[in-house]
């Protein structure tokens, strides 16, 4: 497992699928609908109880503006929580103007991008983003 | 040997006048003659107050009597008689009669009979150290006018000071600080705290229910450990009603009557801060509701372009190049509405943002702002920059400004052979005026009023790419700076944007 997207909007889902795969991702990519499915699947409740959490994604990208649980309560947990705060999150904001950019980083977000209009810049932004936190970027040995 | 008498008695350097005993005048000395104006053969044997009349100018005049008067007695008591100061002007041979103080001493020479037989007079002309007594009295009267002027003056200004006190719309009150009791209150308490001014003499704020003890003490404490002067505080305060005032106090501690007072002025900012807060919330919203649109707009355009290159990309084999053409003006579109959005949600921060102004170097300014352009900008042309005047302003906006201007001088001058940018600043007045000037398509003069709003074009996209928002933004931040902003502009010869800023 490399990458967990979190995204409601299926639209934005299905392009940044599409752009992860065009960087060569496609069979290593876990779509999450919402905050809640996210918080389930990686602490290993609900619909995802005994799932094995000692299997970590290498990056989690996180919408912020989703019903639920919102991307700034999802990473105010994912952070707070030794045994998911090492891995990388990447906030997806449509905006920015986003005043919850801030917020993020004070909550120790990794990095964000904003989702552009053109899907060209689109797929560039992805793809640069998978590549750096997939290739490069190597998380601590636990 | 023989001694000449008459001689000695009339060379004598004192002022000597020797009468008979019916005032008639038969000898003087020539000091005496020098100094009343007079010769010898004029006065002899003529009544002494023929000779020396009072100045009919001068009414109140008494020389003449009082000597009168001292002869007299010189006659009765057979004894000298030592006059006090007198005024008796002198007649000039010109019939003038010049102001002369004298003291004179009336002696009597008695004959063997017992009989005044002659009387001295003696004077001594004291006209200088007189007329110096004189003008000194005169300047101890002139000060004591000014003195009772000079308290009048006050008693007129304490009344002034006491009415402008009362119309004033600030509080103005006076406490001692001892024991926190008002002395004084002005009108503008009265009505801001519906408390009548002899209901509340004598009494302590808190007494009043207008604060709580401690919170006196600590302004007492405070305003003594900072210093007597003007500390400024701001404050919740009860009126009458119970209505909470919020109020700016500015208390001075000073002495009266050597008692400790507080002067303190209140200004009552119930409403300035109600607004202020509204303003706020406003600002909020505004935020939010920005934030919103640009979410809400983007991801649909997110999804028509996407879903546009999908179908490009994976259906090429069915779409003809038609297809392909009607596929990109679609998200060509959408591209272009996200920029709008987020040009005019740009805009609509510029108004919210607080300025922060500090001396800006213009030269820096625009070598950024020509960077900045040069990153994004494809067409070539030739900038020339003067030395540009410094000002205050908020720099990061100032970029903004020129990289606007700039940008669309090298973009409205590109379709031109050798395209030109001049910019200039010249000081005129208290206002240094900026001006970007290209070659470039210029306007028509006709729609210069159209120039700086939002949206609003004076070229197509065809012509010109563009969103219609830059000048707007160079409009409002020059705005936001106290300055104004205009343009010239020639179809086909190009255009020039002028913007003024104070000089500070």
């Amino acid at each position: 497992m490399e990458i967990v997207l979190v995204e409601d909007n299926p639209a934005d889902a299905e392009l940044t699928i599409r752009a992860l795969k065009k960087n060569h991702f496609a069979n290593k990519i876990i779509h999450l609908k919402d905050g809640a499915e996210a918080m389930d699947f990686i602490f290993g409740e609900g619909a995802y109880d005994g799932r094995d959490t000692t299997h970590k994604p290498k990056v989690i990208l996180l919408d912020l503006k989703m019903p639920k649980i919102n991307g700034i309560e999802v990473l105010k947990r994912l952070k707070s929580d030794d045994r998911t705060k090492s891995i990388p999150v990447v906030v997806l904001t449509s905006s920015n103007e986003d005043p919850d950019v801030t917020t993020c980083y004070e909550l120790g977000v990794n990095s964000y991008i904003v989702k552009p209009v053109g899907f060209e810049n689109f797929l560039n932004a992805v793809g640069d983003l998978g590549l750096y936190w997939i290739l490069l970027n190597q998380p601590p040995n636990r | 040997m023989s001694v000449d008498y008459k001689s000695l008695f009339e060379t004598a350097p004192d002022l000597y006048l020797v009468l008979s005993p019916d005032l008639t005048i038969i000898g003087a000395s020539d000091a005496y003659l020098q100094a009343t104006l007079t010769r010898r053969e004029e006065i002899m044997d003529r009544g002494l107050f023929d000779v020396f009349p009072d100045n009919p100018e001068d009414h109140s005049a008494d020389g003449a009597a009082n000597l009168n008067t001292s002869l007299t007695i010189v006659l009765q008591t057979k004894a000298a008689h030592v006059m006090a100061i007198q005024k008796y002007d002198i007649r000039r041979p010109d019939g003038v009669f010049e102001e002369r103080y004298w003291r004179p001493l009336n002696t009597p020479v008695l004959d063997a009979k017992n009989e005044v037989q002659y009387i001295i007079h003696k004077v001594e002309d004291v006209t200088e150290s007189s007329l110096a007594q004189k003008r000194f009295a005169e300047d101890i009267r002139r000060q004591e006018q000014l003195q009772s002027e000079l308290e009048q003056t006050v008693r007129d200004s304490d009344d002034r000071f006491y009415h402008i006190l009362n119309l004033s719309p600030v509080v103005f009150i006076i406490t001692n600080v001892a024991d926190g009791k008002l002395q004084y209150v002005n009108k503008a308490f009265e009505t801001l705290f519906l408390l009548k001014s002899i209901e509340v003499v004598g009494k302590t704020l808190s007494d009043l229910g207008i604060t709580d003890e401690t919170n006196r003490d600590n302004h007492v404490k405070y305003v003594k450990e900072q210093g007597a002067h003007g500390v400024e505080a701001e404050q919740d305060l009860r009126a009458a009603d119970g209505m909470i005032k919020k109020v700016l106090t500015t208390a001075e501690l000073i002495i009266i009557d050597g008692k400790e007072c507080f002067i303190k002025v209140m200004i009552d900012i119930t409403e300035r801060t109600r607004q202020q807060y509204a303003i706020l919330q406003l600002n909020k919203e505004l935020e939010a509701f920005s934030y919103s649109v640009s979410h809400d707009l983007r991801a649909p355009l997110r999804a028509v372009t996407g879903f546009a290159r999908m179908l490009d990309e994976d259906y090429s084999n069915i779409l003809d190049a038609e297809g392909r053409r009607l596929l990109h003006t679609i998200s060509d579109n959408a591209v272009k509405m996200g920029r709008l959005i987020d040009e005019l949600l740009r805009f609509s921060k510029l108004g919210r943002k607080e300025l922060v102004v500090r001396d800006t170097d213009m030269n820096a300014v625009v070598a950024e702002a020509i960077r900045e352009i040069n990153k994004s900008v494809v067409y070539q042309a030739e900038i020339k920059c003067d030395h540009l005047h410094q000002v205050k302003s908020d720099p990061a906006l100032m970029a903004q400004v020129m990289i606007n201007l700039i940008g669309n001088a090298i973009k409205y001058s590109s379709k031109k052979e050798h395209a030109t940018v001049e910019i200039k600043s010249q000081l005129e007045g208290n206002t240094v005026i900026f001006s970007v000037k290209d070659n470039g398509a210029g306007f028509d003069m006709r729609y210069v009023d159209k120039l700086f709003g939002v949206f609003q074009r004076l070229h197509t996209t065809d012509e010109f790419d563009g969103s219609g928002v830059g000048l707007a933004i160079v409009h409002r931040i020059v705005t936001s700076h106290g300055g104004k902003v205009w343009a010239e502009g020639k179809v086909g010869e190009g255009a020039t944007i002028y913007f003024s800023l104070p000089n500070n």
